[in-house]
């Protein structure tokens, strides 16, 4: 996660200014562009785009095999000859797997923030989505901690996701591999959706994840991050009820 | 009769050609920046596919230096239609044709004979009573065609400037920074027509 954070930090560096040399071109034919826009922020918005891919690999590597490792260890036999309900010690899973996420997340919105104020200093957001948006300054700090808040909820939801793939697939190279293979299909049927898969989306997580972009919007979508929010929810809901479902016929034994 | 139609044909063209208003040297005079300006203003775009919000900035703008330009956080300044546009226009050499002359206002069409300048035809709106320049709609060599309204109440220049101008719409590369989509702010002919509102608070030309 630091490597990934300090790679950005020394691409924005070296390169940042030509990089957005290149993306303002046409707001430079009819704009003098004064003031600071390679800032912090702007550092913090593009380590942000780790969510798309980077980020849940990092946690699914962690969250897949919280469950399967106890399963492929044997540890689970004994623990479940305590008096402790299989539902109980399945939640603590999801409950561990969520923790995990809130710490890994503060961290990383720590190790991201502070170096980005120190490296490149303050100023208005440069947003280029669906054109080009202007954030003020004053307007950033609620943005951001907004879209960090979603960005803990969308990796928590992909984090009990990986949780219940390895309560089918019982082994934790195999969680990985099919949680990270949902995440690259989802993400390649997303790009897609635009010509091929028309419509598509709504059913894609990776298109929720991303609603946190919603949140820079100068009239933000509420009601799109809201459905997001809510479809998050719902589809944590079902990951969780499904591999309750499956664990309580589960032989541990095996 | 052949040489005398020539010959008023001949005089007619060449009054228009010179046509010049008689009150050009109170024009220039009234737009003349010596070494440069500094203003407080307001500026408001209006540009499908940018969202900026209203800024207020301090310009300080000296004859061959870069301007300094001081307000909070990003600016966007538009690089037409400003105060030195004036003497962009009136102080290089030009023709003059008169166009016509309805209820308080002249109309000429001006074209630029300096081949360095930016601009390359101007229509210009006057009002003969001040004289000041009304409305400008100028056609640059760069930057297409632009149309600049004034509205003035006491002091030499505009209080207020509203620049219309059609550009093309703009292209960031994809993925640069996020997922970008332009087919909401694209017309049929992939221009976008936009609007900056400049307010001037003060102005001090020196």
């Amino acid at each position: 996660m630091v490597i990934l954070v300090a790679l950005i930090f020394w691409g924005l560096k070296s390169q940042g200014e030509s990089a957005l040399d290149y993306a303002l071109q046409t707001l430079n034919r009819d704009f003098l562009v004064s003031g600071n826009i390679l800032n912090g922020y702007l550092a913090i918005y593009v380590i942000l785009n780790t969510l798309w891919i980077h980020i849940p690999i990092l946690i699914v590597i962690v969250t897949a095999d919280l469950f399967s490792s106890e399963l492929e260890s044997g540890t689970i036999r004994l623990i479940l000859t305590r008096p402790l309900g299989r539902s109980y010690y399945l939640m603590s899973k999801y409950i561990s797997s969520i923790i995990f996420v809130i710490i890994f997340m503060t961290i990383w919105a720590i190790i991201s923030v502070l170096p980005a104020m120190l490296l490149f200093g303050k100023g208005d957001l440069i947003v280029i989505f669906e054109g080009l948006q202007i954030v003020e300054e004053k307007e950033l700090f609620t943005k951001f901690f907004n879209a960090f808040l979603f960005a803990i909820l969308g990796m928590s939801t992909f984090a009990v996701f990986s949780v219940s793939v390895s309560v089918f697939t019982r082994r934790s190279l195999n969680a990985i591999l099919v949680t990270l293979g949902f995440l690259v299909i989802s993400t390649l049927l997303q790009t897609m959706a635009p010509t091929i898969f028309k419509g598509w989306e709504s059913f894609l997580i990776t298109h929720h994840l991303a609603k946190w972009q919603f949140l820079f919007y100068s009239n933000p979508a509420n009601s799109e991050v809201l459905s997001s929010t809510i479809w998050l929810v719902i589809f944590s809901a079902v990951c969780i009820l499904a591999s309750l479902f499956r664990f309580r016929k589960l032989k541990i034994t095996e | 009769m052949k040489k005398i139609l020539l010959i008023i044909l001949f005089s007619v063209n060449t009054f228009l050609i010179a046509a010049q208003p008689d009150y050009l040297d109170q024009l220039i005079e009234r737009y003349r920046i010596e070494n440069g300006f500094k203003t407080t203003v307001k500026i408001n775009i209006d540009v499908p596919g940018i969202v900026a919000p209203q800024k207020t900035v301090f310009i300080l703008l000296e004859n061959g230096k870069k301007p300094k330009i001081k307000g909070e956080g990003l600016v966007l300044l538009p690089k037409k239609g400003f105060i030195g546009q004036f003497s962009e226009i009136l102080e290089i050499p030009v023709h003059w044709i008169f166009l016509e002359r309805k209820n308080d206002f002249d109309f000429y069409k001006l074209v630029s004979l300096d081949p360095k300048s930016d601009w390359v035809t101007a229509d210009v709106k006057l009002l003969i009573s001040e004289p000041r320049i009304e409305e400008l709609n100028i056609a640059t060599r760069k930057a297409g065609e632009f149309n600049v309204k004034h509205e003035y109440i006491q002091m030499n220049y505009p209080v207020k400037s509203e620049i219309n101008f059609e550009t093309d719409r703009f292209n960031l590369p994809l993925k640069f920074m996020g997922k970008s989509d332009f087919s909401s702010v694209k017309d049929s002919t992939g221009k976008v027509s936009g609007k900056i509102i400049l307010e001037f608070e003060e102005i001090e030309v020196f």
